[in-house]
C-alpha cells in the first residue's frame, strides 16, 4: 500500500532580489510504501527541503501532485507530522505538553492522551522527564522529543528535515541508532531528508538521489542491508560501504557534470 | 581578605534585603555626606535626616497617604483601560495584515505626538479631572504596548506555527497555543515600557493638571520652597515603581518567559 505518492513535482519561484524565475524542482516523482523508510539525498541547494515542505503543505508546488494515503495534499495536516532540524518544540510546554499537543488538538480524551504519551516517551527514552521544559533538555533529547511528538500523533507519514544536522557527531550516531530501533519497533512510514550519505544508507530502505538544481530524480538506490542495524555491525559491512560509495559517486558525478556543463 | 570573610560576604549578599538595599547604601552615604559638608546651600539641598523628618510630618498629617492613594488610583484606571485597549488592539493589528496596513501610519503618527502634548486639549475637553489624567496615561500605555505586541507576534518562529499546523491545530488553537505565549516576552516588555511611560505621564500630568497626587505635591512644595518635600516626592516615586516591579511584573516574568527559557534569567536575582 502506498503511503506517499509524488508525481511530476515542479516548483519555480521568483527570486526576490533579481526578479528572475528560478526552477527549484525540475521534475520529481517517487513513492513511499506504508512502513517504508525512504531518504531523499542530494547536493546542497538541490531543493530536497523544498520537496519536504511541499509534502508537508507548507509550500505550494507549481505543478505536479502529492498524495498521502490516497488524498491529495492541499495544506499542512496531522497526517504528515514534521520533525524539524531545529526541533521546533514549544518552549512554553513541558515535555508532556509537547508530546500530547497533537492528540489534544484532535480532541483525544486526557486519560488516553497520557497513556499514549507515556508509551512514546518510553519509546524515545524520555520517561521521567515529563515535567521538564525543552530548554532543560540536551540537543539529542530535544530531537527525540521531536520524534515522539510526531509519532504520538500517529501520522500516515513522518517527515524528517535533516533532523540530526545540528547535533554533534557522537550524539548524532546514537540518535541514528535510536531512530532505526524505533523504526524497527513501530514501522512508521518515514520520509527523511539529508545530505549525509552514510546516514541515508544506514537508516533507509531506499535512497532517492536527486540531481543538482533544478532537481530531478537521478536514481533510486535499494538498500538491501539486514535489520536491525547498528553502527558497530551494519557500518562494518562491505555492502554498506559499497552502497555509500555508489551514492557518493552519483553525487560527485552529478557535480562533475555540472562543472563541465554550467548551463 | 580571608576566605572566611569572603564566605560571610557571600552569605550576606544572598539575602534579598541586602541585595535590594545594598546598592543604595553608597548613594545614601554620598547624599548624606554632601548635605553634611554643605557642598550646596541647605536651602537647595537637604540631607536624608531632613527628608525623613519631612516624611514623618506628612504621614502624621495624612497628606502623603492621601496623595499617594490619589496617584495610585489614577495609575490604576490608566493602566486598566490602557491594557484593555492596548492588548486586543495589539493582537488584532499583529494578526491581521489588513488591520496593520490600515492602522500603521496612524500608529506612528499618534505615537509621535507626545503624551504631554495632549494635555492642553485634554484639559479643554475634560477639565482638571481624573478623566484628563487617565486619558493621558491610557494614551502613553497603548502605543508602546501595541508596537511591542506586533513586534512580538512577528518574532514567533515560523517553524513553531508550522509544527502546530502539522500536528492538527486550527487557526484559533495556533493563536492560543503558539502565538500568544510566543509573543509573551515582547508583551511583557511592552507592558513594562508602557507602565513606565504611564507612570511618568502621571507625574507630569499631576504637575500640570494638579489638584492632588505625588506630582502635585512636589510641584506645590517647589512653589513654597520646601526642598525636603520635593526630595521626598522623588524618593516615593522611585520606591513605588520598584514595588510595582517587584510585586507584579517580575513574578509574572519569572513564572512565564524565564521559566520557559525564552529570556535569560536575570543574574541579579
Amino acid at each position: 500500500m502506498t503511503a506517499l505518492q509524488i508525481d511530476h513535482l515542479h516548483k519555480t519561484y521568483v527570486d526576490g532580489y533579481s526578479g528572475d524565475e528560478v526552477v527549484a524542482i525540475g521534475d520529481v516523482s517517487f513513492a513511499v510504501a506504508e512502513g517504508e523508510f525512504v531518504s531523499v539525498l542530494g547536493p546542497s541547494g538541490c531543493g530536497k527541503t523544498t520537496v519536504l515542505n511541499i509534502v508537508a503543505g507548507f509550500v505550494e508546488q507549481t505543478a505536479g501532485t502529492v498524495t498521502v494515503a490516497g488524498k491529495p495534499v492541499t495544506g499542512p495536516g496531522p497526517d504528515r507530522g514534521v520533525v524539524f532540524q531545529n526541533h521546533a518544540l514549544f518552549p512554553w510546554k513541558t515535555v508532556l505538553g509537547n508530546v500530547t499537543f497533537g492528540l489534544r488538538m484532535r480532541g483525544v480524551p486526557k486519560a488516553e492522551r497520557e497513556a499514549t504519551a507515556a508509551e512514546y516517551l518510553r519509546l524515545v527514552g524520555l520517561t521521567g522527564f515529563e515535567h521538564r521544559y525543552p530548554h532543560e533538555l540536551s540537543g539529542g533529547m530535544q530531537q527525540r522529543l521531536g520524534v515522539a511528538r510526531v509519532l504520538a500523533n500517529e501520522p500516515a507519514v513522518m517527515l524528517m528535515d535533516e533532523p540530526f544536522a545540528s547535533i554533534d557527531a557522537q550524539t548524532r550516531r546514537r540518535l541514528q541508532e535510536d531512530l532505526t530501533r524505533i523504526f524497527q519497533e513501530r514501522r512508521p512510514t518515514v520520509f527523511f531528508v539529508t545530505h549525509d550519505v552514510d546516514e541515508a544508507v544506514f537508516l533507509s530502505d531506499r535512497v532517492v538521489v536527486l540531481t543538482g538544481r533544478p532537481s530531478t530524480v537521478q536514481e533510486i538506490v535499494e538498500v538491501d542491508l539486514p535489520r536491525p542495524r547498528a553502527w558497530r555491525t551494519t557500518g562494518e559491512l562491505p555492502r554498506f560501504r559499497a552502497l555509500c560509495n555508489r551514492i557518493t559517486d552519483l553525487l560527485v558525478g552529478d557535480e562533475a557534470d555540472a562543472v563541465a556543463d554550467p548551463a | 581578605m580571608t576566605t572566611g570573610g569572603t564566605a560571610v560576604w557571600r552569605q550576606l549578599a544572598r539575602r534579598p534585603a541586602v541585595r535590594t538595599l545594598g546598592p543604595f547604601v553608597p548613594v545614601v552615604a554620598l547624599w548624606w555626606a554632601l548635605a553634611a559638608l554643605e557642598v550646596f546651600p541647605p536651602a537647595f539641598f537637604v540631607g536624608p535626616d531632613v527628608v525623613l523628618a519631612e516624611l514623618a510630618g506628612l504621614l502624621e498629617r495624612g497628606i502623603l497617604p492621601g496623595y499617594l492613594s490619589d496617584s495610585l488610583t489614577r495609575l490604576w484606571y490608566g493602566v486598566l483601560f490602557g491594557l484593555l485597549i492596548g492588548l486586543p488592539l495589539g493582537f488584532l493589528i499583529g494578526m491581521s495584515p489588513l488591520a496593520r496596513r490600515l492602522t500603521w501610519p496612524l500608529l506612528l503618527f499618534f505615537q509621535a505626538v507626545a503624551d504631554i502634548a495632549w494635555l492642553p486639549i485634554v484639559i479643554v475637553w475634560f477639565g482638571f479631572s481624573l478623566t484628563a489624567v487617565t486619558f493621558v496615561i491610557v494614551y502613553t500605555i497603548v502605543f508602546p504596548l501595541v508596537l511591542s505586541i506586533v513586534a512580538g507576534i512577528e518574532q514567533v518562529p515560523q517553524e513553531l506555527v508550522r509544527a502546530a499546523r502539522s500536528l492538527g491545530a486550527s487557526r484559533l488553537r495556533i493563536f492560543v497555543e503558539v502565538i500568544l505565549p510566543g509573543a509573551l516576552p515582547s508583551v511583557a516588555s511592552g507592558v513594562r515600557t508602557g507602565l513606565g511611560y504611564g507612570w511618568r505621564a502621571l507625574v507630569a500630568a499631576e504637575i500640570i493638571v494638579g489638584t492632588s497626587g505625588i506630582g502635585f505635591m512636589m510641584f506645590d512644595a517647589r512653589r513654597v520652597g520646601d526642598v525636603a518635600e520635593v526630595f521626598l516626592g522623588m524618593i516615593v516615586l522611585g520606591i513605588l515603581w520598584y514595588a510595582l516591579d517587584a510585586l507584579f511584573l517580575a513574578p509574572f516574568e519569572r513564572a512565564t518567559v524565564e521559566r520557559w527559557g525564552l529570556v535569560r534569567q536575570e543574574a541579579a536575582r
